[in-house]
């Protein structure tokens, strides 16, 4: 019985480690940085694909978003849709996170081979989102895939 | 007394696979909480009260663990609670997580009750003919387990007389003891199966589950039932947010009838006994 006071001991230490926020605490908190990129979040496939139920293609047009030196496109992303109260919801951690949804769309909604992707100025980087380093007045755009990027213009290749 | 036996197997397999179906595909809180309570009525009425409140119990800890759970991991909904380390946690994600461990703790019941029903007899009457190995592979191994655990209790508690070791050293040779046991068991076992002529012929069953005029009315009630429930099936959304359908004429008689299929081993239970008594006080 001696052995069950590790349990309570385990929970304080998850429970500290976690950062609990109200909704309104979270979305008030704005941060600031002293550099800016643009971000516009598009759906458009998503809305042309066949039996979905989406109307509004643009989540988030040219929105300037301030950020700091080093920040990665996950950070300004995140900023972002927190100033613009943006669902999204994200797994993995580090170098790897990966963008499951944004405003309640998700991957494989429209098909097996649907998601989000990221572009900066036109290019589709092939790393993740949290390995991007952004420069001042990057363009960045979040945008929703039916078939693997082809149809966004990202080709998909073989090597 | 068990009355539901009575029917034929096929029937009542037939029966079993409509309701666990309905449980597993429908994800409508409604059609699982009447589906929970008709097996626990049934479980009352025919098993003892003990194992039905211990299955009971391990029931609601899922519940609980599948309500807790799924909202840290899917951060999915429009009504934000909180956030956790900037993910929120939506009460859309708890009530899908309630339904989804109504879910499990249904067919857990289901399954309980199917084994109430059926026993080896009936295991081997389905699935003899098929392929008579599997049956008996099945029914082995399904009495195995019970065995097993009987022997190690039995071969413990004497362990805890006869010895003053640590509690997991006894669990571990109790338990070494239990294996040596099982192995020499099924070394019998296979012995005496070939000694009577096991594997020379091809093997015969003889069951005595004939199709009679009351299994008809069971199948035809069930199946009339079952699909009632199925074309009029109400659909609830959960993602992003709750959308819980208005209840016209039509679903209102899918509702009814998926209530009454999983009520139908209760009140034919209760039925049975009411008759019983009743012939009783006529002598």
């Amino acid at each position: 019985m001696k052995k069950l006071i590790f349990i309570p001991v385990l929970i304080i230490f998850v429970l500290t480690s976690c950062s609990i926020k109200s909704a309104d605490e979270y979305y008030n908190n704005t941060e600031n940085g002293t550099l800016t990129a643009t971000i516009s979040i598009n759906c458009s496939t998503a809305v042309k694909y066949k039996g979905s139920k989406r109307k509004k293609a643009n989540i988030l047009t040219d929105y300037k978003v301030n950020f700091n030196k080093g920040d990665t496109v996950f950070d300004a992303f995140k900023t972002a849709c927190k100033n613009k109260k943006i669902q999204f919801e994200y797994s993995g951690m580090g170098d790897n996170i990966y963008i499951e949804g944004i405003d309640y769309l998700y991957e494989f909604e429209c098909g097996e081979h649907s998601g989000w992707e990221y572009s900066v100025n036109g290019d589709f980087p092939s790393v993740g989102c949290n390995a991007y380093e952004l420069k001042n007045g990057d363009t960045i755009r979040w945008l929703y895939t039916c078939d693997l990027g082809v149809d966004i213009g990202n080709k998909y290749e073989h090597t | 007394m068990n009355t539901l036996k009575n029917f034929n197997p096929i029937v009542l397999l037939i029966y079993f696979i409509y309701v666990l179906f309905i449980s597993i595909f429908s994800f409508n809180p409604i059609l699982l909480i009447s589906g929970m309570l008709g097996a626990v009525l049934y479980c009352l009425v025919v098993s003892d009260k003990r194992s039905l409140l211990k299955s009971i119990a391990a029931c609601i800890i899922i519940l609980l663990a599948v309500t807790i759970t799924n909202p840290l991991f899917s951060h999915n909904g429009k009504t934000v609670l909180f956030f956790i380390n900037d993910n929120r946690v939506t009460l859309e994600a708890f009530v899908y997580g309630a339904v989804l461990g109504l879910c499990i703790t249904e067919v857990i019941l289901w399954f309980k009750c199917f084994n109430l029903v059926f026993d080896t007899e009936r295991f081997i009457f389905l699935f003899g003919k098929i392929s008579p190995k599997l049956a008996l592979v099945l029914s082995m191994t399904l009495r195995f387990i019970p065995n097993f655990i009987k022997s190690f209790r039995e071969i413990n508690r004497t362990q805890k007389l006869i010895s003053n070791k640590r509690r997991l050293k006894r669990y571990l040779n109790s338990f070494s003891a239990v294996i040596t046991q099982a192995m020499e068991n099924s070394i019998i076992t296979s012995d005496s199966m070939n000694s009577r002529g096991y594997g020379s012929k091809k093997r015969t069953f003889y069951s005595r589950f004939r199709f009679t005029l009351s299994d008809a009315g069971f199948l035809i009630i069930t199946s009339v039932l079952f699909v009632l429930s199925v074309v009029y099936k109400t659909d609830f959304t959960y993602y992003p947010e709750l959308i819980f359908p208005s209840i016209n004429f039509l679903e209102a008689l899918g509702y009814l009838s998926f209530i009454i299929l999983t009520f139908i081993p209760f009140i034919y239970e209760l039925k049975e006994g009411i008759r019983w008594k009743y012939l009783i006080s006529k002598i």
